[in-house]
């Protein structure tokens, strides 16, 4: 018998120092780099890698769209055997592969609401350009935005956090956190840099 | 207004980021740059920016953070991505919407009934069914069934279901396969009766070899897989 490593995803070390952030964030979109560079080659397994780091991002945004986990498990289906037929069509070039994989999945959420909207009838693939949805682009967009949030590395996320649910100052944060007022205003400051930029580069509508 | 401009132009023109967060999270910022940011476009347009994304995040939900897809979702994909069409066939659930995992899981139960009676032997007790896999028809094929894993005593042993096998003057071998189809164990050669049953080596990893595949061979002396595969499916646990 054979046997094979089975792939693993993108490495996931979580950084709790602040001094680690920069360095785990490398090695994040390194990886992402990796992945992306096998899947525009067609390389063997390269889908499972793309699936293993991508999936809970099309799987939560179909969830959120289509309110059925087994309809969202259906769509999710649909966009990566479109994303392996398709991949051809992928050019690493022009966009990130997650902004590419939810462009097919905008796609295949429309299939899906016309497909539940009117009696059986042949398959059809909607033109590229889809009118937007406004609700899937905001789904979109908050499940990239938890996502990115969830990357951030501490104390950054803690600080985000308490301003933005518990509506407390960055003077309040440094005070219940015993940091530097500058210090906090510095971390809000890149990590909503970083949330805007995953929002321009993984959200991006074509 | 000229003075004020000209302090602001003084430390770099526009507005920094910093001084965008604050405002942006509805905090107050000092007359000078909230001055600056009546006169000033391009920062009002980055004000505006950061505070949509703020408000966005703002309305995150727990549904919103990303979770894993269910167990048995990629070998769905894989198996689709092998056979070359949708691994649940289209049409046959109502309205043209496919039937999910579980409704799939229902519709064959009589299947996974016959399988259940045969492997509790052992009423007292049953061997835990570790893994499951509807086994669907290829293109042009009719057959249809479902393969368990269960752990015996003995180790695990495939227990193979399958109805409607085409006729043939070869026989049928089980194999359990990589998702890509790259790599693959011979698991057996089905019997006549309703269902085989199959002892899986200890090291057999389902991991690598997920997908469960029925292949029509020839005696023919040749022991590769004849690539003239009947039904597939993968295991979920």
């Amino acid at each position: 018998m054979r046997h094979t490593d089975v792939p693993v995803g993108g490495a996931r070390a979580s950084s709790t120092s602040t001094e680690s952030v920069t360095e785990e964030r490398s090695v994040r979109s390194s990886a992402d780099a990796d992945i992306t560079a096998a899947f525009a080659r067609g390389d063997d397994g390269s889908l499972h890698e793309v699936y293993t780091r991508w999936s809970p991002l099309i799987y939560t945004v179909a969830r959120r769209s289509v309110r059925n986990d087994d309809d969202a498990a259906d769509v999710t289906q649909a966009v990566f055997v479109a994303a392996w037929q398709g991949r051809q069509g992928f050019d690493p070039d022009s966009g990130s592969l997650p902004g590419w994989l939810l462009g097919i999945t905008r796609r295949k959420i429309a299939d899906h609401y016309r497909a539940a909207g009117r009696a059986p009838e042949p398959h059809e693939e909607l033109p590229e350009e889809a009118a937007l949805d406004p609700a899937v682009e905001t789904v979109i967009d908050k499940v990239l935005l938890a996502d990115e949030i969830e990357r951030l590395g501490e104390p950054q996320r803690r600080i985000l956090e308490l301003c933005f649910y518990q509506d407390m100052t960055h003077a309040q944060v440094a005070s219940l956190l015993d940091l530097p007022l500058g210090t906090v205003k510095s971390h809000v400051r890149r990590s909503l840099g970083r949330l805007r930029d995953r929002l321009e580069v993984d959200g991006v509508r074509r | 207004m000229s003075g004020v401009e000209s302090q602001v132009e003084g430390r770099g023109g526009h507005m920094d980021e910093e001084t965008i967060a604050l405002l942006a999270l509805g905090e107050s910022v000092a007359g000078i740059e909230s001055d600056h940011l009546q006169t000033c476009a391009l920062c009002q347009a980055k004000v505006d920016q950061m505070r949509a994304i703020v408000g966005t995040a703002r309305s995150i939900s727990d549904e919103d953070h990303p979770m894993t897809p269910p167990d048995g979702l990629w070998g769905r994909i894989t198996a689709e991505i092998e056979s070359d069409g949708p691994v649940v066939p289209q049409g046959r659930a109502p309205r043209g919407a496919r039937m999910g995992w579980f409704a799939l899981a229902a519709a064959v139960g009589l299947l996974v009934g016959s399988v259940g009676t045969f492997v509790a032997t052992d009423q007292r007790n049953p061997a835990p069914t570790i893994a499951q896999a509807e086994l669907e028809p290829l293109p042009g094929q009719q057959a249809r069934g479902v393969a368990q894993v269960r752990e015996t005593p003995n180790g695990p042993v495939l227990m193979v279901d399958v109805a409607d096998l085409p006729a043939t003057d070869g026989y049928f071998e089980v194999w359990m396969l990589t998702p890509e189809a790259d790599s693959m164990v011979s698991v057996g050669v089905l019997g006549d009766g309703a269902v085989s049953e199959f002892p899986l080596p200890s090291g057999m990893d389902m991991e690598v070899f997920p997908v469960v595949d029925i292949s029509v061979e020839q005696f023919d002396g040749d022991v590769t897989h004849s690539a003239d595969s009947v039904v597939r499916g993968a295991l979920a646990t």
